[in-house]
């Protein structure tokens, strides 16, 4: 069989990362629910008709922005967008009528995206990319036919959030590769000097030369390999180390909605397979911690008596 | 009662047709992350050719940027200073100086909020001051290359940066503005204020070499006085005080 043939099977029989797509709905879900519960109290003054946004849907929709703009013309219509933006996210959280989930996420965040522009980060920016391309993918309980097209275009939205991945990654990383510097090793202490962008509890450990020189290439390099070692037996240690970094960022850069999104699309990486050993192995472990905190099964009660 | 009969198998014609479907949404595929990568790629021969394709197909419907802190991290500290003017404060002419005390830096604050609070509004909330202010500086992502154009001597890029950064300016403004009276109006709710003047404070980075002994200098930009939006939606998280 040829190679072609045998990419061609992958995409038209059965349907690919199940798993690993409801991983992602679950991170995006909680990225929105975080937006959302945060911003509702200020939803007014970031996007309400007074509000500090002033931007209209006409970049998207175009003269439909006549009716779609009505949605900013109230303080009551902009809590109950980001409300809906929240109660979407939920569904995408528990996995309850995920299409539907993800395109009221897609046309609450386009809405609030377009009012206000501003107060988006990468983050932002790949999770709207991201929920078009789940647009087409099976929602969380569909049982499709083998070989139907409802599979193969499932499996082409999988291979845009992969390839969107890796233009993510491969952009990222090139570009800093051609950063003086990141090159001269000193981007990550000067990043830590930045209020917006540190945390004060780390700005001294940055000043040791080893750990910002390490930490300045170690970025770059994984960034750089990071659509080629997924690809590889490298996999899984290469999501481990994305997750820990992600991670990293969240708590010290404070950029939890760009963390979330970004360990979502490394836990999308893993193969349904992969997600299958790790559940076995996970209940193995738990089967051998309950056996070992387990007391005696039946031990005779002290001064009972046996009728 | 006879057997139902088997299910029948589609009629050629339809089976071709889902063929020739699933090609074509593989080519469109194909078509689309070629021209992503064209639209995320720094300026190449490829792009100066069809750069346009990119910009008019990703750049309106799939518009995205993951220049993250490349290839020139963030090194310096901006922040946004706030004075709020009585009526009596407000400068009538171009050489009135303005108060030298009572600046608010209220980046700063929402820093120290966030840093202390990393599950909270505060990073998110100070993204639009933020941001405006590096629009206001720089005009945005799509100016970049008439900026690096221009400082190699290139005067025709100039002229294009200094007409794309006037509308980007007065847009960065109107913002700083909304959010500056908020403040204002937040703070001092017994005081109407008249206007609100803008300051813009960066912290430059200690250098590698001073780094244990060096201290971040900072400079102060005059961004303008504006007029008090009294219609802008209060945000609920100023405390208020007695007087400007």
């Amino acid at each position: 069989m040829t190679a072609l043939r045998k990419a061609w099977d992958w995409l038209a029989l059965e349907p690919h990362q199940r798993k690993g797509l409801r991983a992602l709905q679950i991170c995006l879900g909680l990225m929105l629910l975080f937006r959302a519960s945060t911003e509702l109290r200020f939803a007014a003054y970031l996007y309400g008709p007074h509000g500090i946004g002033d931007g209209s849907s006409r970049e998207f929709v175009g003269p439909l922005a006549r009716y779609l703009d009505l949605v900013y013309a109230s303080d009551a219509s902009v809590y109950l967008l980001v409300a809906l933006m929240g109660t979407a996210a939920l569904g995408l959280v528990f996995g309850s009528s995920t299409r539907l989930a993800t395109a009221a996420a897609l046309g609450t965040f386009l809405l609030l995206e377009a009012r206000l522009p501003l107060l988006l980060d990468g983050g932002d920016n790949v999770t709207r990319l991201v929920l078009t391309y789940m647009l087409f993918a099976l929602p969380a309980s569909a049982q499709p036919r083998k070989g139907s097209l409802a599979v193969w275009i499932h499996n082409v939205a999988i291979l845009a959030i992969g390839l969107q991945i890796g233009v993510v990654y491969l952009t990222s990383g090139f570009l800093k590769a051609t950063g003086e510097k990141w090159s001269n090793g000193t981007a990550m202490y000067l990043i830590s000097q930045v209020e917006w962008f540190s945390h004060p509890a780390l700005r001294g450990l940055f000043k040791d030369p080893f750990i910002t020189t390490l930490a300045s290439y170690a970025t770059v390099f994984f960034q750089i390999w990071f659509p080629v070692a997924v690809l590889t037996r490298l996999r899984p240690l290469w999501l481990a180390i994305g997750i820990s970094f992600h991670i990293g960022i969240a708590v010290f850069m404070g950029l939890i909605c760009f963390s979330l999104a970004m360990i979502g699309l490394e836990l999308f990486l893993l193969h349904d397979d992969e997600y299958e050993r790790m559940g076995a192995w996970l209940a193995r472990r738990g089967a051998w911690l309950r056996g070992r905190l387990r007391l005696p099964a039946s031990q005779p009660v002290e001064g009972s008596c046996r009728v | 009662m006879s057997p139902s009969p088997p299910p029948s198998s589609p009629p050629r014609f339809l089976s071709l047709a889902a063929q020739a479907l699933r090609a074509f949404t593989l080519a469109g595929l194909g078509l689309h992350f070629a021209a992503t990568l064209l639209y995320v790629m720094p300026l190449n021969p490829i792009k100066a050719e069809l750069g346009f394709l990119a910009g008019a197909t990703i750049g309106t419907f799939f518009p995205q940027n993951w220049s993250l802190f490349a290839p020139t991290p963030v090194t310096s500290t901006q922040a946004v200073l706030v004075r709020c003017l009585t009526e009596e404060e407000v400068p009538r002419k171009s050489d009135d100086r303005l108060p030298p005390d009572g600046w608010q830096d209220i980046s700063s604050a929402h820093f120290a909020q966030a840093q202390r609070h990393r599950l909270s509004a505060y990073e998110r909330l100070v993204r639009p001051l933020q941001n405006s202010l590096r629009e206001y500086l720089s005009g945005g992502p799509h100016i970049y290359p008439f900026h690096e154009a221009c400082e190699k001597g290139d005067q025709d890029a100039c002229k294009r940066r200094d007409e794309l950064l006037k509308p980007a300016r007065a847009s960065a403004a109107a913002t700083l503005r909304r959010i500056g009276s908020a403040y204002c109006r937040e703070v001092f709710p017994r005081h109407p204020t008249a206007g609100v003047a803008i300051r813009y404070r960066e912290w430059a980075p200690v250098p590698w070499s001073a780094r244990r002994t060096g201290k971040p200098q900072a400079r102060d930009y005059e961004l303008g006085v504006y007029a008090v939006d009294d219609a802008v939606a209060l945000p609920g998280l100023y405390l208020a005080k007695e007087a400007p």
